[in-house]
């Protein structure tokens, strides 16, 4: 029976981890193989060629179009969607905040003899006053973003992915009664886990429970992390390992290298 | 009168007939590829897609993401294991009613195919396919339209060489070209460089296009044909209600003859969706490349003027281009008309929204059939009142698709409005048609032209 403390830290970080690992490993060769499933060989069309200049052009619109759309015709959207819950929210809280970079280059192997602490000069700090205190006394930055870990810090980002939770929640409520039916129960239940793995980082972060509260607080963070990690192939989170990949890859490859839509 | 009964008994917009809806479904479902599914699983609802579609102005419920949820349903339903084991708590539903078809034909009448989704989409979900694949559970269960079915139907039957009305539009036209040119024209000349391939639609709708493009040919001196009758209406019309075994029939018959004619060249004027059909789909659908190119007329005017083959006289007329969707974002004939417009105008200006972005008229994938004007011209030339062999639960369909069609036109407007151009040069059939309907129903009061009619008004003597 696992209990609260540091015996769920311990289960979270060791035990659930390999289940949570086989889970994710056993959903990605599950997706990938039913994908290729639906494969066909087809005769193609001869694609038009407009040169390698035009496919590279292609390439970087391909990716960027859709982002300047965004913010063109729905700036809100943009704003919350992408700019504070992905671009300078989940990113970089995610893969670059110091205490993840430790904990990804102790799990993660070494490819290539490279590790992931490869990132560690794009790391940003936990804290706001940790970061405030560095700049304002001048201290070595060792980020190199520089002051600007005033803003990119583990406090200002993850406020930032709890303000575009709550705006995409609601937004969704009302979309809901409106009728429109696209928006479904997942989309609710994804937004509250990402919303509980960063409230319970941020309570571990900041010792709002002292004593072995902290340690709950950090194995309920770890714990609802590797939830993620097993929904990631079954839920939407597969965008972000292949969807949104393959998506716009197959989009370039289809309109601007075979067709030469410029 | 009878024959067209024929046709449409397979129409049916009052009962619900499970066995034709679980034939629909596989049918529909019989169309997932690997891209299909990409298109099927990976949207994440952030619909970012929804101010790209013409439709969404019209009303909300028509952003591309929520129409194409019908197909999603479905396929959950049928294809995954959450769907088949929690069902409609994961939107895995199967259509169970009368009223179900009723709502999903009112989402795919409400669609263009114009791709503007598919590249607004941060995960490149072309929305407009699917919504094709929901038409096509639609057809099976003889919920579509009668006036396209029985296109479809007099198109690969061949009974449109029959019907008089239609014919003789395609005779007047080829006389007209024959005056222009001052001689007979060259038909079914096996071995010649080029085909030129006109629809009878393009005949009906765009008889100057016609003319200018038999124009342009001879001005270039090159070696043509062109069939002696139409290739088909609008062929193939079994797209636009998602009809594939149609398609393929339509395709293998104008392959069949064009390999018999054995062109270099074939040469569309139609801008819509019979070019990418042509050029992109067809060695797909056929599974064989053919001997042949298939180009629009723009692209061989545009090769002709850079090699100095043609030659036009500039002016300063106030034109801009509308990229027809299908030529231009889904068949990728962009940079060629620009760059033709430009050389003949320099009075020309592109639209605020240009390119790949350009904005759909929304009269595509037949939404500018759904008129009650549209049914009546067409009843004339067929010899039959169409509008009469339709039932009352279509008519309200038809009335509301209508209402959709002219409020969606509303966008395109505007933006021809903020170019300040005088003169809309196109090239697609639908996109005239639209254009026109908007101007007298919106402004600004410009005149629209096919870019082969325009061209071949603007040739140096």
């Amino acid at each position: 029976m696992v209990g609260l403390g540091p015996d769920l830290y311990v289960f979270a970080k060791e035990t659930m981890f390999q289940v949570a690992l086989v889970v994710f490993v056993f959903g990605v060769v599950y997706r990938v193989f039913r994908f290729l499933l639906f494969w066909r060989r087809v005769v193609k069309a001869q694609a038009r060629n407009r040169g390698a200049g035009q496919r590279i052009l292609g390439l970087f619109k391909t990716f960027i179009d859709p982002i300047l759309e965004a913010f063109r015709h729905q700036p809100l959207e943009g704003l919350v969607s992408l700019l504070a819950l992905h671009i300078i929210g989940l990113i970089p809280l995610i893969f670059l905040m110091d205490q993840h970079i430790e904990s990804f280059n102790e799990i993660l192997p070494k490819i290539g003899g490279l590790s992931y602490s490869i990132l560690a000069p794009l790391s940003v700090p936990l804290g706001l006053t940790e970061a405030v205190t560095s700049v304002q006394q001048g201290l070595t930055i060792t980020s190199a973003w520089g002051p600007l870990i005033i803003v990119l810090n583990g406090d200002v980002l993850a406020t930032l992915v709890l303000i575009a939770i709550g705006y995409k929640v609601g937004l969704r409520l009302v979309e809901r009664a409106h009728g429109l039916q696209h928006i479904r129960l997942g989309d609710f239940l994804a937004l509250i886990l990402l919303a509980g793995i960063i409230l319970f980082g941020f309570t571990a972060a900041h010792h709002l429970w002292s004593g072995s509260g902290y340690w709950t607080a950090l194995g309920l963070h770890i714990l609802l992390a590797e939830i993620l990690l097993m929904a990631l192939p079954f839920t939407k989170f597969w965008h972000f390992v292949f969807g949104y990949w393959y998506g716009k890859l197959h989009e370039w490859y289809d309109l601007r290298v075979t067709r030469g839509a410029t | 009168m009878e024959a067209f009964r024929k046709i449409i008994e397979v129409v049916e917009w009052e009962a619900f007939h499970k066995d034709r809806v679980e034939s629909g479904i596989r049918r529909m479902l019989g169309r997932v590829d690997v891209v299909a599914l990409h298109f099927l699983e990976n949207c994440v609802s952030c619909a970012l897609c929804k101010t790209a579609c013409p439709y969404y102005y019209v009303d909300e419920k028509y952003s591309p993401v929520n129409k194409a949820e019908e197909a999603r349903k479905i396929y959950r339903k049928e294809l995954t294991f959450a769907g088949k084991l929690l069902g409609p708590l994961v939107h895995a539903r199967k259509p169970g009613s009368a009223e179900d078809l009723r709502r999903i034909a009112e989402f795919a009448y409400a669609c263009t195919n114009c791709g503007a989704c598919y590249v607004t989409c941060p995960f490149g979900i072309d929305s407009g396919a699917l919504i094709n694949h929901i038409r096509t559970l639609l057809t099976a269960t003889g919920r579509v339209p009668t006036i396209l079915q029985a296109f479809e139907v007099a198109e690969i039957s061949g009974m449109y060489l029959e019907i008089p009305g239609l014919m003789q539009a395609w005779d007047e036209v080829m006389k007209k070209a024959a005056e222009a040119i001052g001689r007979e024209l060259p038909f079914d000349r096996e071995g010649a460089e080029i085909m030129l391939f006109p629809t009878l639609i393009d005949t009906l709708f765009t008889p100057g296009a016609v003319v200018g493009a038999i124009n342009l040919l001879t001005r270039m001196g090159v070696d043509w044909t062109l069939p002696s009758k139409p290739l088909g209406i609008r062929p193939p019309i079994a797209t636009v209600i998602g009809d594939a075994e149609g398609v393929k029939t339509q395709l293998t018959k104008i392959h069949e003859y064009l390999e018999k004619m054995k062109p270099k060249k074939v040469v569309l004027v139609d801008g819509g969706f019979v070019y990418p059909a042509m050029r992109w789909k067809l060695p797909t659908v056929l599974g064989t490349r053919p001997s042949y190119t298939v180009l629009h007329i723009v692209e061989v005017v545009h090769e002709a003027l850079k090699k100095g083959g043609l030659k036009v006289k500039t002016t300063d007329d106030k034109v801009t281009w509308h990229s027809p969707c299908q030529l231009g974002r889904r068949g990728g004939v962009i940079l060629e008309p620009e760059e033709i417009m430009r050389t003949v105008s320099k009075g020309y200006r592109q639209l605020p929204h240009h390119g790949i972005r350009t904005l759909c008229c929304g009269g595509g994938a037949g939404m500018g059939c759904m008129t009650r004007d549209m049914h009546e011209m067409m009843g004339k030339l067929l010899g039959t009142s169409l509008y009469d062999l339709i039932g009352n639960r279509e008519k309200s369909f038809l009335d509301a698709a209508e209402k959709r069609y002219k409020l969606s036109i509303k966008r395109k407007m505007d933006d021809i409005e903020r170019s300040e151009a005088e003169i809309v040069v196109t090239a697609c059939p639908v996109c005239i048609h639209t254009i026109e309907l908007g101007a007298q129903l919106y402004g600004p009061k410009v005149k629209v032209l096919h870019i082969a009619e325009y061209l071949s008004e603007h040739l140096e003597e």
